[in-house]
């Protein structure tokens, strides 16, 4: 029983560490291939060209930056929620290993121009397998966390995780379906406009899960933490949890709005895109008013400024989204940089503030430290990424809309005015403020792994004691 | 209509049907006290450390 005594900070630690790593090499990457697409000479032959590059920032970005946030701040959260150790130190431990393997192989093959070919899922299928091993061992230690908890009521914060590890294991396995033809070259099991479909229903619904209900997670115990203040609505947070998992599966096919896809399947992907407007602001206003009584505390405290700060990109991103479901709309901005844009002020302003802000939190109570090393240098992070998104997103609303426009307009003969070269020449001057974007963001994330590293050498690795009896008993 | 269509709609209709339960639920005044005590449950929990202690 003396292992019981304390809880697992080890795998915590771990997992927090390498989302600062993983987000320092995936915004690199990510720096770099926006800087090839301002230079073009920068496709340094075919290892680093900008085609196999892309797949492996945005893999990186959500899968190893994101996915490490998420597990690190879940295995923190599940086991001061639920008032226990993790189930298994030793299965924890593997979830940790095995998935920094599945990421390093990634890093391997990707460049090696190894790939599956489907968005956001390009790993090979000994990788898949891999990932689906350790996904299950992720799900038994977390709900085996949750099984042995000593609080009758399961902490809503949870229930999103839960959501996010048992959606994410189903669209992995589903999308993945495949027929092996070699050690490396594997193809997907559909065709056609069904496999359109299956890869954005698991596209969509990555965002839908891992991106949002994820992080969801994280915002529900962050928040309230960081202010000090209980959720806003508790009923509010249940009815919005609902209604996500309710709607989320079903807006997939606008990605392929104007395809091959049937009509009425773009239509239904339309209308449930609009819909899930409601469970998303939802939550946006929860988190944001969990701050009533407290909103002074956003003068001083820049944790709580990145936890605000992405709530409001939350809000903004998932009204951005519904309103480019639109057909018309989507007529418009299908194919532009508008997506890009409106990809990362979910990306940056949601899921990295929110991460960032839950590792400056998490770092000190891993190695035994009030607070961190520098509250300054998370004031100028703060400031610094938030400029970066600014740049970012604003430059990518003048391209996307540009490029939108160029390639719709037709001179009265019916040809069209402008040559795909013209909407690219028109383009190239955002794609530099973009990439000064990308700089800042990243140049914060450097402020981050220092303040960090200042944090961890003052302090010393801790599993702290479990408290006696239920804080709430 | 086949089978697999009548599946489909009883699917979708006992779905929506539920989630007005869930909504009811959430809504109703037995289900406050419970809410009120899970929502201070995560601040009652404190998990800042002390430094080291003499």
């Amino acid at each position: 029983m003396e292992n019981q005594a304390t809880y697992n900070y080890k795998v915590v630690r771990q997992f927090a560490i390498m989302t600062v790593v993983w987000g320092i090499v995936g915004m690199l990457l990510g720096v770099f291939i926006a800087s090839q697409l301002v230079w073009p000479e920068l496709n340094l032959g075919q290892y680093f060209h900008f085609g196999r590059l892309r797949a492996l920032h945005t893999s990186a970005v959500i899968f190893a930056f994101g996915g490490c946030g998420l597990i690190a701040t879940s295995y923190y959260v599940v086991q001061r929620t639920c008032n226990v150790r993790l189930f298994s130190d030793g299965l924890a431990a593997f979830t940790f290993w095995g998935y920094q393997l599945v990421i390093v192989l990634c890093v391997i093959t990707y460049p090696l121009g190894i790939t599956f070919n489907k968005e956001y899922a390009e790993m090979e299928w000994p990788i898949k397998i891999l990932l689906a091993i350790v996904w299950v061992a992720y799900a038994v230690v977390f709900f085996g966390t949750i099984a042995k908890r000593k609080v009758k009521h399961i902490y809503v914060a949870n229930w999103f995780y839960g959501a996010f590890i048992l959606a994410v294991a189903l669209l992995h396995i589903v999308n993945s379906a495949f027929v092996p033809v070699s050690l490396w070259k594997s193809y997907s099991a559909y065709s056609g406009a069904v496999d359109a479909m299956v890869q954005w229903w698991y596209g969509h619904n990555a965002v839908g899960f891992f991106l949002t209900a994820g992080f969801l997670g994280m915002m529900y115990y962050f928040v309230p933490k960081q202010a000090g203040r209980p959720v806003y609505s508790y009923r509010l947070s249940v009815v919005h949890f609902w209604a996500l998992i309710f709607t989320y599966m079903w807006a997939g096919p606008h990605h392929l709005h104007y395809t091959a896809l049937p009509d009425w399947t773009q239509s239904i992907g339309m209308v449930f895109s609009l819909i899930l407007l409601a469970p998303s602001w939802g939550g946006m206003i929860n988190g944001i008013m969990t701050l009533s009584g407290a909103w002074h505390k956003l003068r001083t405290d820049p944790i709580l400024k990145f936890l605000v700060t992405a709530l409001s990109f939350y809000g903004m991103s998932t009204f951005e989204g519904p309103m480019m479901a639109i057909k018309t709309v989507n007529a418009l901005s299908h194919y532009t940089d508008w997506t890009v844009g409106h990809v990362h002020s979910g990306a940056l302003g949601w899921v990295a503030m929110i991460t960032i802000g839950s590792i400056y939190y998490l770092i000190p109570r891993l190695f035994d430290r009030e607070q961190m090393y520098s509250i300054k240098l998370i004031e100028a992070h703060f400031w610094i990424a938030t400029l970066g998104i600014v740049l970012y997103i604003s430059s990518m609303w003048i391209a996307g809309v540009t490029q939108g426009l160029m390639w719709r307009a037709v001179n009265a003969d019916g040809t069209l005015t402008y040559s795909f070269i013209d909407s690219v020449k028109a383009t190239h001057p955002y794609y530099f403020i973009r990439f000064l974007g990308g700089c800042c963001f990243v140049s914060g994330m450097f402020l981050m792994f220092y303040n960090v590293l200042r944090t961890v050498f003052d302090g010393k690795p801790v599993n702290a004691p479990i408290p006696a009896v239920p804080a709430h008993a | 209509m086949d089978f697999q269509d009548i599946a489909r709609i009883a699917v979708t209709v006992v779905s929506f049907f539920c989630f007005l339960g869930i909504c009811a639920w959430a809504y109703s005044r037995k289900s406050r006290s419970g809410f009120e005590e899970a929502a201070q449950a995560p601040l009652l929990d404190d998990d800042t450390p002390h430094g080291p202690r003499a």
